[in-house]
């Protein structure tokens, strides 16, 4: 019979009742005989008193914990629940049959027995619901780092797209990361979707309202609240059935009405969905799941990285051709592994962020970078501004405050006198300029450009005098010139060339390299900017070789006497002839207006 | 069920099974915190199961057999990414162990013991100790019965070692602790 000690494994299962038949037979009959194995079976029995006394010991959780858990847990079991909207509707089916007969039960009894009828239902104040919501929201999600899951489907005219947020948000609230993936459902691009944010005053404070760091999507009827506050919309609320309410708020604008929904639960006034309904805009957030973060979890989204940029300190200013390109060069930019700082960098330095645009470093720790700006970037440009942003693309978007010069509070800028010509047109330039700069830097160029045409046409007019009074006396021209008149001509000649001079160096520094760039693709505009950069380009262009030749006529009029001046004044004209056939459509315009308003 | 009597089926399981089914997790993961978050997991597919009228024959079964894919899942993932690398945290356990210091044992030294065990033989530990039988235990976890009762085997001798092995060394501890303390 000892032939065969059953093993531990049959022993535990003797001691279980799980040996049954001819197994439970043989070890029955085995351990009476055998001593040493009624041992082990003893000994096994004692561990497995002993593991059930250590797994009893393990089930002592901290009671708050548990309880803390089970709330969790009751919490997301409420909001799935409120989510369920089929077998509410079935419930709500049943009930309304239940109901039907009962009422007509009821009103049977009550005209039968004149009974007085129920009094109506308490209002309810939208402010109220709202008000509950947004606390109950507030005490839920204040408490811990949490991680939501949203859908948030857009409806655009014929584009839809639904996308899936994870937001985290760690205990104070404060720092928040949304990851986001479109899911585009019929042929939409990201383009379209900031075309929309930007196309008219709702989605714009919509999108404000997204991007600020006031938004979380998880905090529905809060920013609700907050949202309806600042646009002064009428509220009101329906009630959908006994489990939730729904708050809605409405606008009438120009353009059309907008309706901004909030569906509540009840009995915990929790926030079930929130969607805004523009005509053709469409837009609905639901949250999915929210979850309590593991610190964990928690300390994988928050941990500051260490990062190391190279950014530009002086935000320059000035412009200078030989001045160094403020990314640094090659294809790893920045030292550090931290992949979203990494990626806006290079893709600014892939679009050939070029040196009138600058970067600057707003947080180098995780918790501003989060879905929040970290790199500020001024564009030299409105044209700047849109390239970059394309270049960024709606995925590296959200980390940069992203604004061009225009946008800029308005500062200094740097007029500088190259020449030493103090004249009266130079002070006109200058004192244009200062106001120019007052106002923006796209009109500014505008305004350069325009003025720089007119002290062209100036010079052009003041020339073509001379030039005729040189044909009109040939022999004698400059002698029949009295003094008086010469000096006259000279002291124009010299207002406007100084005036062209400041002009010049001003406008330098904007267009050089929208000039430089023809061809090389340094500034591509849209469309409608075509025109004014083409009377940009052309008034540079013009003034510039007028100063030139002015500038030259003076010098050799003065060098060599007035034969000289004769013979400049007539190449002179020659320029002048091209330089309006090159101004093209736009001098004639003037031309015309010019002849109209003369007698 | 309905919804609502889904939820207060499953916040019952609290009691008793969430902290069998976190230590299980915190196993299988490798960090504590990571399992509250698994069993939370678990524990809310449950509810959904039983909330869309679907038959759970033993919840707590079933809630583990959960805990262990979502596991694989995390691991795959964190395979793909590069991320994770999930290790046994000394700091989440210092913390449970100030939890309950009046207990014989802490809830860290408990997770520690548990630890020798592969995830398999605490799988099958777990629900022999919740009372199910080997035939549901291996229906569950899909094994033959035969693996079951030497899986379990296995389960009782590892942890009579490990417990007898850290007990002692805690004696000695302890009488140091107390020489020190009559020293002063």
């Amino acid at each position: 019979m000892q032939a065969t000690h059953p093993d531990d494994a049959s022993l535990v299962a003797f001691l279980d009742g799980e040996l049954c038949g001819e197994d439970l037979a043989v070890v029955r009959d085995h351990l009476h005989s055998c001593w040493q194995c009624r041992a082990r079976r003893s000994d096994l029995e004692a561990a497995i008193l002993e593991v059930a006394r250590l797994s009893r010991s393990g089930a002592r959780f901290p009671p708050a914990r548990l309880e803390e858990a089970r709330q969790t847990f009751l919490h997301r079991a409420s909001v799935n629940a409120a989510f369920a909207p089929k077998i509410r509707q079935t419930q709500v089916r049943q009930r309304w049959a239940i109901a039907v007969s009962l009422a007509g039960a009821l009103a049977l009894l009550t005209i039968l027995l004149r009974l007085p009828s129920p009094g109506p239902s308490q209002p309810v104040e939208a402010q109220a619901v709202l008000t509950g919501a947004a606390r109950t929201e507030e005490a839920t999600l204040a408490k811990a780092a949490y991680a939501a899951d949203l859908q948030v489907t857009v409806r655009y005219g014929q584009h839809t797209s639904t996308r899936r947020y994870r937001v985290v948000s760690d205990p104070e609230n404060r720092r928040r990361l949304v990851d986001g993936a479109v899911i585009p459902a019929s042929g939409a691009s990201g383009a379209w979707w900031t075309e929309l944010t930007q196309s008219t005053d709702l989605e714009q404070s919509l999108a404000a309202w997204m991007r600020s760091g006031q938004w979380e999507p998880v905090r529905l009827s809060a920013n609700f609240a907050r949202f309806v506050e600042a646009t002064g919309a009428v509220l009101s609320i329906q009630r959908v059935d006994e489990e939730s309410y729904r708050v809605v708020a409405e606008r009438d604008l120009e353009d059309g009405r907008w309706r901004v929904v909030l569906d509540v639960a009840q009995p915990s006034l929790r926030p079930v969905s929130l969607s805004v309904d523009r005509g053709n805009l469409q837009w609905r957030v639901t949250p999915l799941s929210i979850r309590k973060l593991s610190s964990k979890e928690s300390a994988a989204y928050f941990a500051p990285p260490v990062v190391t940029l190279g950014h530009n300190p002086a935000h320059t200013p000035a412009y200078t051709p030989a001045s160094p390109d403020i990314l640094p060069a090659g294809p790893e930019p920045v030292k550090t592994g931290y992949a979203e700082v990494g990626a806006v960098i290079h893709r600014l330095h892939r679009a050939g962020a070029c040196v009138r645009d600058s970067v600057e470093v707003v947080g180098v720790d995780r918790q501003r970078m989060l879905r929040q700006p970290m790199l500020r970037v001024v564009a030299a440009s409105t044209m700047r501004k849109r390239e970059l942003e394309e270049a960024l693309a709606e995925d590296l978007l959200p980390y940069v405050e992203l604004r061009s010069l225009e946008e800029e509070p308005p500062r200094e800028l740097p007029v500088r006198e190259s020449s030493g010509l103090k004249a009266p047109g130079a002070l006109a330039a200058q004192s244009l300029i200062a106001s120019a700069l007052g106002t923006s830097e796209q009109r500014a160029i505008i305004n350069y450009a325009d003025h720089a045409i007119s002290l062209s046409r100036q010079a052009l007019g003041e020339a073509n005098a001379i030039h005729m009074l040189a044909t009109l006396f040939p022999a004698e021209g400059e002698r029949a010139l009295s003094e008086a008149a010469r000096e006259q001509l000279r002291g124009h000649l010299l207002a406007h060339a100084a005036a062209a001079d400041v002009l010049l160096t001003s406008l330098d520094e904007y267009l050089q390299p929208i000039v430089k760039g023809r061809g090389q693709r340094v500034v591509k505009l849209p469309s409608g900017d075509a025109a004014w950069q083409a009377r940009a380009v052309r008034a540079f262009e013009e003034a510039q070789g007028l100063h030139r030749d002015v500038l030259k006529m003076f010098a050799i009029g003065e060098a060599a006497g007035e034969e000289a001046v004769e013979e400049v004044l007539g190449k002179l004209s020659a320029r002048l002839q091209n330089a309006r056939a090159l101004m093209g459509p736009l001098s004639q315009q003037e031309a015309q207006g010019e002849a109209d308003s003369r007698p | 069920m309905n919804r609502k009597e889904a939820a207060q089926y499953v916040s019952s399981f609290f009691g008793d099974w969430y902290p069998a089914l976190v230590r299980y997790a915190t196993r299988a993961s490798g960090s504590l915190s990571l399992a509250e978050d698994l069993a939370q997991e678990a524990l809310f597919q449950l509810y959904q199961a039983l909330a869309e009228g679907r038959q759970v024959e033993h919840p707590k079964a079933w809630t583990l057999c959960v805990v262990r894919r979502e596991v694989g899942h995390r691991r795959a993932s964190d395979q793909r990414t590069g991320l994770g690398g999930e290790s046994f945290d000394e700091h989440e356990l210092g913390l449970w162990s100030e939890v309950d210091p009046v207990a014989a044992l802490t809830l860290g030294e408990v997770y520690e013991r548990f630890h020798v065990l592969s995830t398999r033989e605490e799988e099958v530990l777990l629900l022999r100790l919740e009372g199910l039988r080997y035939r549901e235990i291996a229906h569950e976890l899909g094994l033959s019965t035969p693996t079951v009762s030497t899986l379990l085997a296995r389960a009782v001798c590892k942890l009579q070692a490990a417990m007898q092995a850290p007990s002692s060394a805690k004696q000695v501890e302890g009488v140091n602790t107390d020489a020190s303390d009559t020293s002063r």
